[in-house]
């Protein structure tokens, strides 16, 4: 059943996912549609695209090619660009009316592949889905098709889903790399963003994966089922979730990093409510149960959920009136999440509200903010627990924008 | 006998062309456009559908479309201060296969009704592209509507899947904002100005020219404060339509309640406008235009000379976003002597021919390049190809160091809009327009 977002804008959807995980691989992609979705994409979506030479296009898709079933049009343009320019692989993008007209995705990635002798995928998007759906997709599709066999000799780890539309960027990447090399792990390759071609092939000589996005748990899952490669999921933003990732590492992996409110009903003193993606939301929880054990916190998402991830009270939110709902009933003394979310807060909660951007949510508006600026910062979860306590927030970090 | 050569897609969609030289049809038109994957630079955009319809005052807009479609506009409306007066009802897939949507909206609307802080005047539902190839005939839903909320309704469409149609978004979108006016009980002395974003400078010289006419007001739905206020767009005596945007807005008005309306887009070459005056005179019966223009000439031979000093013979890049006529504009500053060099547009209208006939005759050598085209994404220079670029998409597809942040004609009309231009042009070189061009983008909120 259709449902309504007045107060929220939709969320970046599944085809500007797939570009997104697709965008730095020197791939030619290009989105079936009109003109709105690729400009949803490369203007709103994706903030490498302005200092960018990705090749990620607009099939121009009209009227008349939809009803006539015209997909030589496709296939020819494709081809006048592949004849002038080397790329590594192909991959045709869905949007709307692709599926309304019932486009073959895969049959015409058969054909072009079989026609142009380079890989070509086809990934049958809808816009009815959300980013992480189709990042989930393309991170596969990679990983099948070229990831080779491992190495005799494993070392290093993969970062898998650092995408900017979780608000990932290169000071984020430098700060995981950190860490990995803290722990002894040099980087093999990162599955998001920033990597080059080349080390996408040896992902499999890792001996373990870092997932930092819950849209990249079917890819460590497949990495684990084929080539045996553990992986721990969560970000390693303060004392406490580093030691606890540590721990996992030297383990050999294969849990998560969720932690637990662990107190009683009776004990709480205040319940925060952790709205974003949900491995930087369990992580915001562990950093601040840790230095604010009376508090009770539990994290909701609106984009990727995994349930084994997920603590007590935690919740996939389906939408804008389930958030609504959420917030009547939840009895939150404090809300965390995307500064759009400020507007659904009701009573006194709009001012105890923390701003925690979250690309696939608000997209440009707050383009600045960088998820980096979550490491080591202290002030931030003092500044939700004083919030929280009802004490006035210490200066610091509590508006992200 | 001789028999028309037979064409085929790969004859189409050029990157780039000498106007003394090409075939603008391997280049601009609909047939260019498709023979070519399309390229989106990050100054790809402009008013979009919802900050256009917006102009509207107090109307509330649905957009009933998958959840994708109804982002970009949401997040622009953001930018603009407009996103209460938007709402998206999102669609699912069983019922889309299914064309079972309306029961969504029918359960909407009331439901925003009760929601909204302020009651709206008018209310617009727009469909996106999947509605036009399934054709839901919503009459019966909007009398529905209208008869419960005492209201009207209507349907709109951001569809760009029709963008090589008769009826393109853009002009669709402004047809069915004007189509809220109500049948006028009398006329008034009154010019409605139609296609325009904004409203035109308070100081240019087709103020006079209307009032020399007792035409004593040039309106524009932006300045409309309320619906009210809106309705009195319906007295005017004459819609004058300066972009193309417009024309369907004007025909409907002319069909609905005989408003007669002239088309005169923007432009800016000294013989150019003084056609456009002749035929504003013209439909007034008079033919004093061109006299009366005296002043304003002046007035723009001396910035062009002022300016033409500071810029020497810098290269100059326009493109199509900042106006509708390009060719005209590129007209306009060779005439003064500046050194245009280059033309970004991937569109061929029939108003900006003829300029494009006389650069062909007189400037061969400016080169003309698609902005849409597939190479443009790994051709962008990282040195400058041009000195000074007019628009955003040139700026970035030149890499000019020197940016004249003109969009849509805004502001823009007749002589004065030459001055306009200029006096941008000006401070551009005087380097005291601040920010990078990502800021300026960013700034001006482009919307898909």
């Amino acid at each position: 059943m259709s449902y309504l977002f007045q107060y929220l804008p939709p969320f970046a959807a599944d085809y500007s996912g797939v570009a997104s995980a697709l965008h730095d691989l020197g791939g030619l992609v290009v989105i079936h549609d009109a003109s709105g979705c690729t400009g949803s994409f490369t203007g709103y979506d994706e903030p490498r695209w302005f200092s960018g030479k990705s090749s990620v296009y607009c099939s121009g898709l009209r009227e008349i090619d939809a009803i006539m079933g015209n997909d030589s049009r496709l296939l020819d343009n494709i081809r006048s660009i592949i004849e002038k320019k080397q790329f590594n692989f192909v991959a045709v993008v869905g949007s709307p009316v692709p599926m309304l007209v019932g486009f073959d995705f895969d049959g015409f990635a058969r054909i072009s592949e079989e026609e142009f002798g380079i890989p070509v995928f086809g990934f049958p998007t809808t816009g009815l889905a959300r980013y992480e759906q189709g990042m989930s997709a393309a991170f596969l599709a990679l990983a099948r098709r070229f990831v080779g066999e491992p190495e005799e000799k494993r070392k290093g780890a993969n970062i898998l889903g650092a995408s900017p539309l979780d608000n990932f960027d290169g000071d984020t990447l430098m700060r995981l790399r950190e860490f990995l090399a803290e722990n002894g792990l040099p980087v093999v390759s990162v599955w998001g963003q920033g990597d080059e071609w080349e080390s996408m092939p040896k992902a499999s000589s890792a001996s373990i994966n870092l997932v930092v996005s819950a849209a990249a748990l079917p890819l460590a899952e497949y990495m684990k089922n084929r080539w045996a490669i553990p992986y721990v999921a969560g970000l390693p933003l303060g004392e406490e979730t580093a030691r606890e990732l540590k721990s996992q590492i030297k383990q050999g992996g294969g849990g998560a990093v969720a932690r637990s409110g662990a107190i009683s009903e009776t004990d709480k003193s205040a319940r925060v409510f952790l709205i974003g993606e949900q491995l930087r939301m369990n992580a915001f929880r562990s950093e601040l149960l840790f230095r604010y054990p009376s508090l009770d916190a539990v994290a909701g998402s609106f984009f990727a959920w995994n349930a084994s991830l997920s603590s007590d009270g935690d919740c996939f939110i389906e939408n804008e009136s389930a958030l609504i709902r959420c917030l009547e009933e939840g009895n939150f003394d404090v809300v965390v999440g995307d500064p759009l979310l400020r507007e659904l807060m009701p009573g006194g909660l709009a001012g105890r509200f923390v701003e925690e951007p979250h690309y696939g949510l608000s997209a440009r508006l707050y383009r600045e903010h960088s998820l980096s600026r979550r490491f080591c910062s202290a002030s931030f979860m003092d500044g939700i627990a004083a919030l929280a306590l009802g004490a006035p927030a210490p200066g610091g970090e509590r508006a992200a924008a | 006998m001789h028999t028309a050569p037979v064409r085929f897609l790969s004859d189409f969609a050029c990157q780039t062309m000498l106007i003394g030289e090409g075939d603008p049809d391997c280049l601009l038109g609909n047939d260019a456009s498709s023979s070519c994957l399309h390229y989106c630079a990050p100054t790809h955009g402009g008013w979009g559908v919802i900050r256009t319809a917006l102009l509207v005052p107090e109307m509330y807009m649905l957009f009933v479309c998958p959840e994708a479609c109804g982002r970009h506009g949401a997040i622009a409306a953001y930018e603009h201060g407009g996103k209460d007066r938007v709402g998206y009802l999102c669609l699912e897939e069983d019922e889309i296969a299914m064309g079972r949507y309306e029961q969504g909206i029918r359960e909407a609307v009331p439901g925003l009704f009760k929601s909204l802080k302020r009651r709206p005047r008018a209310f617009l539902i727009v469909v996106s592209c999947i509605d036009d190839l399934m054709g839901t005939d919503y009459d019966e839903m909007i009398s529905g509507f209208e008869a419960e909320f005492g209201i009207p309704f209507r349907i709109g469409h951001m569809n760009p899947i029709s963008l090589d149609g008769k009826l393109p978004p853009g002009k669709r979108i402004q047809r069915d904002m004007y189509d809220f006016i109500e049948a006028p009980e009398g006329r008034d002395d009154s010019v409605c100005l139609v296609g325009a974003f904004q409203p035109i400078a308070k100081e240019a010289e087709i103020r006079e020219l209307l009032r020399a006419n007792g035409m004593y007001s040039l309106l524009h739905i932006s300045e409309c404060a309320s619906f009210d206020e809106y309705q009195r767009l319906g007295r005017a005596r004459l819609n004058l339509v300066v972009r193309p945007e417009g024309m369907d807005a004007a025909k409907n008005l002319r069909e609905k309640f005989g408003t007669p309306f002239l088309f005169a887009p923007v432009a800016f070459s000294e013989s150019t406008i003084a056609k456009r005056y002749d035929e504003i005179s013209r439909f007034f019966g008079a033919n004093m235009a061109n006299n009366m223009a005296n002043d304003a000439v002046n007035s723009r031979r001396q910035a062009e000379k002022r300016v033409l000093e500071a810029a020497g013979g810098k290269t100059i890049a326009i493109d199509n976003t900042a106006t509708c006529s390009p060719f005209d504009l590129a007209r306009a500053l060779i005439e003064a002597g500046f050194n245009v060099s280059e033309i970004f547009t991937q569109k061929f209208p029939v108003f900006d021919r003829p300029s494009y006939g006389w650069l062909a005759e007189n400037a061969p050598g400016i080169r003309v390049t698609s902005p849409i085209h597939h190479s443009n994404s790994w051709l962008r220079p990282d040195t400058p190809t041009a000195d000074i670029a007019i628009g955003f998409t040139a700026a970035y597809l030149t890499n000019a160091p020197c940016v004249v942040p003109v969009a849509f004609d805004e502001g823009m009309y007749g002589h004065h809009g030459m001055v306009m231009l200029l006096d941008s042009l000006e401070l551009a070189l005087q380097g005291r327009i601040p920010g990078s061009l990502e800021q300026m983008v960013r700034d001006y909120g482009l919307v898909v």
